[in-house]
């Protein structure tokens, strides 16, 4: 299964922090520079593997631990559709 | 929260958050209380298509989220779709404000699939006075059926009226009209000079008595806003605030030129000759640069004033009708006058 952000969503990078509006509830999220590295990911539809892949080889973290705190991550965007699978 | 950490940034970083971005000074209706002048000898033609897209993208570079397409009446415009378009493909959160005159079920169509976030459209009461503040007959029943092809393609909708003493006794049908339609509602008290400076219009304001049963009716806490034609209005997130115009929000007109809001007239430039870069990042000693270095200690009247704490002095309204970037607003003055002492 491959992940792809919500690109219908109005979106900012700012102070290096990604601003996502959900016009239909108003809601304003905020991505941190992780997040943001993420989204930019994103920007096309990959797949969990790549982005595990992808962070592990650029953070200083174990692997498992990053795992889990990505699918984390996805479980809370899916819920707000921030990403589109 | 998140809201208020993003305005903060943005207003210390001058960064454009919001704009509001005048189309067309064309309108289908002749409201009696319009600031875009009648004759406007504008300063050359409308931007083009070309140009406002590339308008766009120059503002999303330079890190603009909200916009608001407005005019004059946006739908005379034969791209307004296509601009809506392009607002969406660079991930503009943008809305439309009209009168809904011209709103079909086809445009209405293209407006859902277009990813606009909501439209908001003018009303000012029942059908009767509608039509006579528009000077159109059958205004009020084209605003209406947009409403409902509106509603119908699930755009989000806010009617939004301007108080005034010709329709303050229409303003609870409006409400009731809003509740049973499950739209937003929002009320402006500020009729503000035209413009170029006439203040003929200044007739239509409401009176005290009037302005205290605003202030006093619990149906309209939470929907009454005071700068409707700025572009983020007053913030109380800091004292130190003198106007987040020219810091986080911006206005720009049909020909291109550029303002720190388009409540505030101050001329910083056009985007036909520089870029928006450019005019909204200018060199010191620029009028922006000095605008941006004004604070609340620079309001040295209304520093003074007992009622300072609570007033939504606008410093675009101070300018037009009373001459005085620093100095009170009189309007502002008469209104958080009423709201303190209401009670009273």
């Amino acid at each position: 299964m491959k992940i792809k952000r919500n690109n219908k969503l109005p979106w900012r990078v700012i102070d290096d922090t990604v601003y996502i509006v959900n016009p239909a509830s108003s809601y304003l999220y905020s991505l941190n520079p992780l997040g943001r590295r993420i989204w930019d990911l994103i920007s096309k539809p990959v797949t969990l593997e790549f982005i595990i892949d992808k962070l592990y080889s650029e953070y200083d973290v174990d692997k498992e631990t990053l795992k889990d705190d990505i699918e984390e991550f996805f479980r809370i965007m899916g819920t707000h559709h921030l990403i589109a699978n | 929260m998140i809201q208020e950490e993003l305005f903060e940034i943005t207003y210390k970083k001058n960064i454009p958050l919001i704009t509001v971005f005048e189309l067309t000074n064309r309108c289908n209706l002749k409201c009696r209380h319009c600031y875009l002048p009648k004759n406007d000898k504008c300063s050359g033609s409308e931007l083009t298509t070309e140009e406002i897209k590339r308008i766009l993208s120059q503002l999303k570079r330079a890190g603009c989220l909200h916009l608001v397409l407005t005019g004059g009446e946006v739908f005379l415009r034969d791209d307004i779709l296509d601009i809506c378009k392009y607002a969406h493909k660079l991930n503009f959160d943008f809305r439309i404000f009209s009168n809904g005159n011209l709103i079909t079920e086809k445009i209405t169509r293209q407006l859902a699939e277009s990813g606009i976030s909501g439209v908001e459209i003018s009303f000012y009461g029942r059908e009767s006075v509608h039509d006579k503040i528009t000077g159109v007959r059958g205004s009020f029943e084209k605003s209406i059926n947009a409403v409902n092809l509106l509603k119908r393609y699930k755009i989000k909708v806010t009617i939004k009226c301007l108080l005034m003493k010709s329709n303050f006794n229409d303003y609870p049908w409006l409400i009731r009209y809003a509740r049973n339609n499950g739209v937003s509602y929002r009320f402006d008290p500020t009729v503000a000079p035209k413009n170029n400076g006439d203040k003929s219009i200044l007739k239509h304001r409401l009176s005290n008595q009037q302005l205290k049963r605003v202030f006093g009716d619990k149906d309209l806490v939470g929907n009454v806003s005071f700068e409707d034609r700025k572009g983020g209005g007053f913030s109380d997130w800091s004292n130190d605030l003198f106007c987040s115009g020219g810091h986080n929000s911006c206005g720009i007109d049909p020909y291109g030129n550029v303002y720190p809001c388009l409540q505030l007239l101050i001329l910083l430039g056009n985007l036909r000759d520089k870029t928006f870069s450019k005019i909204w990042h200018p060199g010191n000693g620029s009028k922006l640069t000095q605008l941006r270095k004004f604070k609340q200690d620079d309001l040295q009247v209304c520093n003074k004033c007992t009622y300072a704490e609570n007033c939504r002095r606008c410093p675009g309204l101070a300018l037009l009708e009373d001459g005085n970037l620093l100095g009170p607003s009189s309007l502002s003055c008469k209104m958080v006058k009423v709201q303190c002492d209401k009670n009273h």
